[in-house]
């Protein structure tokens, strides 16, 4: 995707043609294999706003196949759906972390390393919107977690989405 | 939009923030493992003309970049500023163009909010690049016009 279409996502007012739901978040979260010589995307795998608790969520996560030392880009986009005033601090925290199998509900432990990984922190006001786009590689074989989620928002519950990674 | 962006920064060059009775700070600081650079924003034009802060990295290396954007001053309250970092491949170090933000972005972000006197937002992320090169690191708030409020970058050579 270029990079204008990729701004004009996060600025454009009504940006994002999903349809209305009860939850505060929405996220389209997606991970491609693209041709480093092009960008252009080879394959793709797409997951939207999960909620935990329950750990590990709701939903089965999607599995998305590649090799080691392909090139991979991640992007998400997030938009809050509380409309009820503005939320102070929040993170919005992404990651790629292995894991120990597909699909586990457990969140592996970050501080023993990541593939990649970002954080945001802002006052999330009704309809705000974080987004980011992030080329990487994975290096060893194995299976891994990409997910972002919300932290910090004050509530009895937190959004997020996830994809695993099965890297051969 | 790419057009747009360029044209903002040829904009930006000519305006400050302070004429429109508003004022961020911006620390923006890359690490490597064993050094790491810092940029901070720019009011005067002057400053913006110099050359910006450098680091050194190898290629395919973990690199850190890190940013705090915090509103300063504002007469009113700023509302829908984009905040906008990326990091690209750029033809040379120091380019004053805005490199095309093509399929060389090694990561980029954007998020939206309002700020007023003391608000601030942060950011930190991961990243490597994997080819050898110069790439240009940037972080700039943008009005709800798409208009740059201000901005701060530097260079990373990946060797």
């Amino acid at each position: 995707m270029h990079k204008a279409a990729w701004l004009i996502g996060i600025v454009a007012v009504g940006w994002l043609a999903t349809p209305a739901r009860a939850e505060h978040a929405d996220i389209d979260l997606r991970v491609m294999r693209v041709n480093p010589s092009t960008g252009q995307t080879i394959a793709e795998t797409t997951a939207s706003a999960d909620t935990d608790p329950p750990q590990g969520g709701l939903h089965r996560r999607p599995l998305f196949q590649a090799k080691v030392d392909q090139p991979l880009v991640l992007q998400f986009f997030l938009t809050n759906k509380y409309p009820h005033g503005e939320k102070k601090a929040v993170r919005v925290r992404y990651f790629v972390v292995r894991e120990e199998k597909a699909r586990q509900k457990v969140v592996p432990d970050r501080s023993r390393g990541t593939v990649t990984e970002g954080c945001f922190t802002l006052n999330l006001k009704p309809k705000a919107r974080v987004g980011a786009r992030v080329a990487f590689k994975v290096r060893k074989p194995g299976i891994y977690l990409l997910r972002v989620q919300t932290e910090n928002t004050d509530s009895d519950h937190e959004h997020f989405s996830a994809i695993d990674l099965e890297i051969k | 939009m790419r057009c747009g962006l360029v044209l903002l920064a040829s904009v930006v060059l000519s305006r400050t923030a302070d004429a429109r009775g508003e004022d961020f700070a911006i620390e923006l600081k890359v690490a490597t493992g064993e050094a790491n650079q810092m940029a901070h924003e720019s009011k005067a034009a002057a400053e913006r003309a110099k050359a910006r802060p450098q680091l050194e990295a190898k290629a395919g290396a973990p690199l850190r970049a890190t940013w705090q954007l915090r509103c300063s001053r504002a007469a009113e309250p700023i509302t829908d500023v984009t905040v906008h970092f990326f990091v690209v491949r750029e033809a040379k170090v120091g380019q004053r163009a805005l490199p095309k933000l093509d399929f060389t972005v090694a990561a980029e972000s954007a998020l939206t909010m309002d700020f007023q006197t003391g608000d601030r937002a942060e950011g930190d992320l991961s990243f490597r690049l994997e080819q050898p090169g110069a790439y240009l690191v940037r972080l700039e708030a943008l009005d709800s016009k798409g208009e740059p409020l201000a901005f701060a970058a530097l260079d990373v050579v990946a060797r």
